[in-house]
């Protein structure tokens, strides 16, 4: 740890609990897969997409049904909030009540309580309400019936009002679920932030490692072709993400985390470019690496403070411009 | 007590320590540069997310590369106790 400090660091502090005191307080740890570290994996990784309101579930149902007379209903659903769809059903109900006391001005076809029809009056309007509560909750006490066009109106209630407060009840459940769908987006975006910086770390490791040879160390060209190929295709996964992480920042990433992102992208590729000044002339550069190296090139070389879509602060402008200085020196 | 071992003594004194849960709320906020002092190896089974490794005997050619900036916040572990 001195040993930083006399390199010139500032600000160095030493966790002394170390690996074994992270461990043992329920610190999770990283490794670095087998498959990952030989450059097999698929190098795009996860996308950095997050669903920035957290409506996933909603999305996808709304691509299943996007065809369909039921499109345009749930779709009104899903516009209201569930105070509104509450409202609704409120609504529904008390025009009920009121369609009920009309019926009975039509002679025997509205209410009717302990034998007699219920009377135009206010109570008999207090009763149409009460009725109506009753066949909308399902609840049907059976202390006032309909009669005659009643009837109709009861059981269209009774069907309107369940599915509308089967929505309002959906909508409270689903509304927690996508709280918890945005939390896990978050927490794998953060993980997925960690890992940029870790590969990106191993790739610079392992090209620092092989600019040996410019140093004159002669490695086997086969070697040499294999670690540059497996380094070059991780490069190039995080190369994207970086890039996606500048041009479709749906998620806010805190400045110091992207300024590190973006320093140690710039080291990388200055490393590599150094790397490929001093190959051994009987090297044979793959197909695979040459379409890896052209990819990352071409990400980085869209990295520079004036092209990205947003206004960035000069600290990282600074980075994303060397970042293109760089790209466009690689050949 | 020789002389040598004295200077050892406050070097390592040189460097604050920083407490387990300040280094775990400073980890989930990226507020530092975590620096794995461990071997390569071990930083391969396993290591805090989002920590550099640097193994003792390569700090001073990795740091230049890694931490181009000298008054970056850098947090150090080992295994145990350093």
């Amino acid at each position: 740890m001195s040993l930083l400090r006399e390199l010139g660091y500032t600000n160095v502090r030493d966790y002394r609990g170390g690996l074994a005191d992270w461990v043992e307080s329920g610190g999770a740890l990283e490794a670095l897969d087998a498959a990952q570290s030989d450059g097999l994996t698929p190098v795009n990784g996860p996308a950095l997409t997050v669903a920035g309101d957290g409506v996933l579930g909603r999305a996808q149902a709304r691509i299943a049904h996007r065809h369909g007379w039921n499109d345009s209903v749930l779709g009104l659903v899903d516009s209201m909030s569930t105070a509104q769809l509450f409202l609704v059903w409120l609504l529904m109900i008390l025009l009920s009540g009121f369609a009920y006391w009309f019926a009975a001005l039509i002679g025997e076809h509205g209410l009717v309580e302990g034998g007699a029809p219920v009377g135009i009056n206010f109570k008999g309007f207090a009763d149409a309400i009460y009725f109506s509560f009753v066949t909308a909750t399902s609840v049907g006490y059976g202390d006032v019936v309909p009669v005659g066009i009643a009837r109709a109106i009861a059981v269209a209630e009774a069907i309107t009002a369940l599915l509308i407060f089967g929505a309002v009840i959906a909508k409270f459940v689903s509304h927690r679920q996508d709280e918890l769908v945005g939390e896990i987006h978050r927490i794998t975006f953060d993980e997925r932030l960690d890992r940029v910086q870790s590969n990106l770390h191993v790739v610079i490791s392992e090209l620092l490692d092989l600019t040996s040879i410019c140093e004159g160390t002669p490695l086997p060209p086969n070697r040499l072709g294999a670690r540059l190929d497996s380094t070059v295709l991780l490069f190039q996964g995080e190369a994207r993400t970086t890039h996606d992480l500048l041009y479709q920042p749906r998620l806010m990433v805190e400045e110091g985390v992207l300024a590190s992102i973006l320093a140690n992208f710039s080291s990388a590729l200055e490393v590599l470019s150094e790397l490929l000044t001093c190959m051994p002339a009987e090297f044979r550069r793959s197909q695979s690496f040459q379409i890896a190296l052209t990819n990352t090139v071409r990400l980085a070389d869209d990295i520079c403070s004036n092209c990205v879509p947003h206004q960035y602060t000069p600290r990282l402008r600074f980075w994303m411009d060397r970042i293109q200085a760089t790209a466009r020196r690689i050949k | 007590m020789p002389p040598e071992a004295a200077t050892a003594t406050t070097t390592v004194v040189n460097v604050p320590e920083i407490s387990r849960d300040d280094f775990k709320r400073g980890q989930k906020a990226h507020a530092f540069k975590i620096i794995d002092v461990l071997p390569a190896e071990s930083y391969a089974n396993g290591h805090i997310p989002g920590a550099l490794s640097m193994p003792v005997p390569e700090i001073a050619a990795l740091a230049p590369r890694l931490l181009p900036d000298l008054n970056e916040a850098i947090v150090a572990y080992c295994g145990k106790f350093t």
